[in-house]
């Protein structure tokens, strides 16, 4: 399928695997359900990036933690959400998370690997069936920016610097 | 105990592959050999043959279904972790179904400074896993193939031992204090 580009609606059933963090204890596994992000994020505006895999260099040292930094002004240019997804379980992103610091939904840690919600609408990393790295943006359910990554390996278009500067 | 067992992985010359089989591999047996398959540690680019790791002396080779995972992470591994008799076990090993990366980050979290002196591998590709043919389809829960939760006890290079949960995700026999208990009897 196409990946979803500028002015194009969110797709209906889109639904990811989240287990929520509510600890900061990575050895505590966190406990997956269904996350519906068509209907959570319809009247919302929402940030998702994509990553090959959690844990890894490109995505830990310089894909994460940016968003992270930012978080507070990302919400204050009115986004609601900040959700990453990859091609691992629940588990793993929830872990990633907590050994990140996160807390709560700050930034959502959500799975892809039921789904493929990367597959079907955005783009791939060229190596597996891991995720490609990318971002978009919803706004209230239309697509506002849809970037990918030239390289899996470099964090620029899909950077929280990049996506901040389109808010 | 040789003359019952099949013989292991060999294939007809014509196969390309040694341990991939069109018929159904055999379920892990005592007296097999620890699969001869390169799993990553820590990265992707550091490859460990686990084979000869394993070659001579004692050694136990735990798989679980997926690192961070309840039981895997709140019991099974910690229970290892924490056992007395761990150092009597020789080279031990945990293997799942997960790349490098994540592997790498489980270990951490589980053993931080690495004292327990357990190793922490990836098997990305599921070859080890289906070698042993322990693996069973997770998709439901994890997307994939997973491996089943077992405790191998290995000695020279071969299973003298094998604790598989018969329900692939239970934590029953392949527990530490079953495991490590029965070798302390030995």
């Amino acid at each position: 399928m196409a990946p979803l580009k500028v002015g194009d609606s969110f797709p209906d059933g889109v639904k990811f695997e989240w287990a929520p963090i509510t600890d900061g204890d990575a050895t505590a596994c966190g406990i997956p359900q269904e996350y519906n992000a068509s209907k959570e994020w319809k009247d919302k505006k929402v940030v998702l990036f994509s990553v090959p895999g959690a844990f890894t260099p490109g995505c830990q040292a310089h894909h994460l933690p940016p968003y992270i930094e930012k978080l507070s002004e990302f919400k204050k240019k009115g986004v609601d959400v900040v959700a990453t997804i990859a091609s691992n379980d629940s588990w793993v992103m929830n872990a990633w998370g907590k050994v990140n610091g996160v807390k709560g939904d700050d930034l959502l840690f959500l799975s892809d690997t039921k789904t493929f919600f990367s597959k079907e609408h955005g783009w791939p990393a060229g190596m597996g069936d891991r995720n490609g790295r990318w971002a978009m943006v919803f706004d209230h359910g239309k697509v506002i920016y849809a970037e990918n990554e030239p390289s899996p390996k470099d964090v620029s278009v899909s950077g929280a610097e990049a996506v901040l500067a389109k808010l | 105990m040789f003359a019952a067992r099949r013989l292991p992985r060999a294939l007809p010359l014509a196969a390309p592959r040694r341990l991939f089989h069109a018929s159904s591999p055999a379920f892990v047996q005592i007296g097999d050999k620890v699969p001869d398959v390169e799993l990553h540690e820590g990265s992707p680019g550091n490859k460990v043959k686990i084979a000869d790791q394993l070659k001579s002396g004692k050694g136990l080779i735990i798989g679980v279904p997926a690192a961070f995972s309840p039981a895997c992470s709140e019991s099974h591994i910690p229970g290892y972790i924490n056992a007395k008799e761990l150092k009597d076990a020789g080279r031990v090993f945990v293997v799942s179904v997960n790349d490098a990366f994540v592997m790498k980050a489980w270990a951490k979290s589980l053993d931080p400074t690495g004292s327990s002196g357990i190793r922490f591998l990836a098997d990305p590709d599921l070859r080890f896993t289906k070698a042993l043919d322990l693996s069973f389809d997770g998709a439901a829960i994890f997307g994939g193939d997973r491996s089943k939760r077992y405790a191998l006890v290995i000695e020279d290079g071969a299973v003298k031992d094998a604790h598989v949960e018969a329900d692939n995700t239970g934590l029953k026999v392949s527990k530490a204090d079953n495991v490590l208990g029965k070798l302390a009897k030995q």
